[in-house]
């Protein structure tokens, strides 16, 4: 199973890739391509208003945009589209659980680099519920911990903040003011 | 220039303004004050001061102090079977700041069932990771440092803050009410003289806002120390202070040279005090002589019940627990290591701190009236007598500042009947080499030129100290041998 999702994520096509319309900017509206993707599993279509996270996306925004058109590829996949109860899931994903991915991967990432291509896919997999095939919960959450992105951009920041505290603790301690310290009226 | 020809009958000052520096040093410093602390300063048989510093306390510190003060008095102590209640929220508020607690604690912990497992700190997390413990967003701008002693063969420096200091004070305001001393500060008395012997240390004269701009000064016993060693007992006499502070090996010197003060109580810490040696000091001094369990991480612990039950747990933010080698919790009653949570000291709170000292902990009902919890058969440092040829006394401490800056992880230091001293040295890395006889001479100066001192690169003798009890130093003097009327 996961061999084939990212496989399906390696043969993700160049227009998947493009820039999402931002505004005036961009070529690919991603609220049409979302609408379009759920469409296919049958049921109500979305709403504008319900796209509008997607129609008023900003700049800032682009990186999520751009996973969200990744991630609709890989979900169209007929083993999604058979499922017609896990759109509600989907919907989640692609508009909040992907927010903090897109901070820290990007969707070139996600179809170029092997690693990041099963990131996507367990995690997708993960948001959706789905245990993949051949493996227990806690494999799964394992490997997925293994891959996760977030957390290890999150372990990385945590330690250059932690480096930058003992710098600035050595310093205050070795200052003379810290030196000369503050009476004491009894030695402990 | 001030000038004053006796203590007690001082020319008054033609000036008051207190100067830039001091104010800095002194924050709350008021006119009355500064004559006080010129009192001190300028006495005419003070020692020679080589060191500067004050209280730094400023007015939210004072405020902070009083606020301690009042909550210090409502506490009230936990049974032997439960966590205090202020635990939980002070872990859990301190948590997302402090990297070592986030190690020890997950998140999702249940503090109330699962306390036992929470890994326990031990002095090498204070050497190496010291960074971990202090909150993310503290204001270093506060920050003060001391050493420990190094009575385990390693100092460690420990950040303070000046408020945690004064809180200390205020708990020495409840001791000494138990011994029935009453606390009225003035700013026209000296509180505290704190009385050392040692070679090389700082001596100041301060006043403390928190206690009214009373006086006080740290002194050195070391005849190097006086214009004339003979001045020593004249300053004493003159700053007439209302209490001592010091350590069992200060207030020995105090008695072999003869020295006397008219105080109301002695407050010994850093070192166990001897039986002995309190009857001796009690006899002579005509005053309480009270014992203090404390450490420079931990700050006060306990202080020794007036009916010697044992010591009583001093603050009220601190939660001892005895633990046995694999950090289990033991029953009251049972003896293991002190281990301390919690604390006042901003820069560095503690959880599940082994304090590397041993004891029982009761809490059972004393006939002293504190209700709070008792240290029983508590294993403190005794005090370590180095003698030189001529009986004068080598501080251990001398010993430990002396070694510090050289490339060793460890050291031992054993004195025998004929003086000589065996110094065992462990260097940082394995096969390095250390300048022996430069150490050597470096002791000599120290112990004298006629005691033999051997050097060996070798840890540690007989292997009969484990890591959790090690001791740096070892003596086959005895206290008697120091307390005999100088040659």
């Amino acid at each position: 199973m996961i061999e084939a999702l990212t496989h399906r994520l390696s043969q993700c096509p160049r227009e998947f890739l493009d820039a999402p319309r931002i505004g005036n900017q961009g070529v690919i509206r991603t609220a049409a391509v979302v609408a379009d993707f759920l469409a296919d599993m049958g049921g109500t279509l979305p709403s504008i208003k319900d796209c509008r996270e997607f129609e008023e996306a900003g700049p800032r925004d682009e990186s999520w945009l751009r996973l969200v058109l990744v991630s609709a590829w890989l979900l169209h996949h007929r083993w999604f589209q058979d499922r017609p109860e896990l759109k509600e899931n989907i919907w989640k994903l692609l508009e909040k659980k992907l927010k903090p991915l897109a901070v820290v991967v990007s969707a070139d990432q996600c179809v170029l680099e092997p690693d990041r291509r099963e990131e996507l896919v367990r995690f997708c997999l993960d948001a959706l519920g789905i245990l993949p095939a051949g493996e227990t919960p806690a494999q799964a959450a394992d490997r997925l911990k293994a891959l996760d992105s977030i957390e290890r951009v999150r372990v990385m920041k945590a330690a250059k903040e932690a480096e930058e505290h003992a710098r600035k603790v050595r310093e205050a301690m070795q200052a003379k003011q810290a030196q000369e310290a503050a009476a004491k009226a009894m030695r402990e | 220039m001030i000038i004053y020809d006796d203590f007690n009958r001082i020319s008054p000052p033609q000036e008051t303004r207190v100067p830039e520096d001091r104010r800095r040093r002194n924050p709350l410093i008021h006119a009355a004050g500064f004559r006080n602390f010129m009192r001190l300063k300028q006495h005419r048989h003070a020692p020679k001061w080589n060191f500067e510093t004050g209280d730094r306390i400023n007015q939210d510190d004072l405020e902070e102090y009083l606020r301690f003060g009042q909550e210090f008095a409502s506490a009230k102590p936990t049974s032997a079977d439960q966590l205090p209640d202020w635990i939980r929220p002070w872990l859990w508020n301190l948590r997302p700041r402090v990297r070592a607690f986030q190690q020890q604690v997950p998140e999702d912990f249940n503090l109330e069932q699962e306390w036992e497992r929470i890994p326990t700190l031990g002095r090498e997390d204070l050497q190496v990771r010291i960074h971990g413990l202090v909150p993310l967003d503290a204001d270093l701008s506060r920050l003060i440092v001391y050493d420990t002693s190094g009575s385990t063969g390693h100092a460690v420096a420990v950040p303070h803050h000046p408020v945690d200091l004064a809180k200390s004070m205020r708990l020495m305001e409840y001791v000494l009410a138990r011994f029935g001393v009453a606390s009225a500060f003035s700013p026209e008395m000296t509180a505290c003289l704190n009385v050392s012997i040692q070679a090389d240390t700082v001596v100041y004269p301060n006043i403390f806002s928190v206690w009214n701009q009373a006086g006080f000064a740290k002194i050195n016993l070391d005849p190097d120390c006086w214009r004339d060693p003979a001045h020593a007992q004249f300053y004493l006499d003159d700053t007439a202070p209302a209490f001592l502070t010091g350590d069992p090996l200060g207030f020995a010197e105090m008695l072999r040279r003869g020295l006397r003060c008219k105080t109301y109580a002695l407050m010994s810490t850093a070192m166990a005090m001897p039986e002995t040696l309190r009857n001796r000091l009690e006899e002579v001094f005509q005053c309480p002589v009270i014992d203090w369990y404390a450490a420079t991480e931990t700050g006060p612990i306990a202080y020794a019940c007036p009916l010697n039950q044992g010591f009583h747990i001093l603050p009220r933010d601190l939660f001892v627990e005895i633990l046995d080698p694999a950090a289990k919790r033991l029953p009251p009653g049972e003896y293991g290591e002190i281990t301390v949570s919690g604390g006042r000291n901003p820069f560095l709170p503690l959880l599940r701190y082994r304090t590397g000292d041993h004891g029982r902990l009761t809490h059972g009902p004393c006939p002293c009236g504190d209700p709070m919890p008792r240290l029983i058969d508590l294993r403190g440092r005794p005090p370590v007598i180095f003698l030189r040829p001529d009986g004068t006394l080598v501080n251990p401490v001398d010993v430990g500042r002396l070694l510090r800056n050289e490339p060793i992880a460890r050291h031992h230091v054993a004195q025998h009947a004929d003086h000589s001293v065996d110094v065992h040295l462990q260097p940082i890395a394995a096969g390095q080499t250390l300048d022996d006889e430069r150490i050597r001479r470096k002791l000599m100066l120290l112990f004298g030129e006629k005691t033999p001192i051997r050097i060996h690169f070798s840890m540690v003798p007989n292997g009969k100290y484990s890591s959790a009890d090690f001791t740096a130093y070892r003596s086959e003097f005895i206290l008697d041998d120091f307390l005999r009327p100088p040659r």
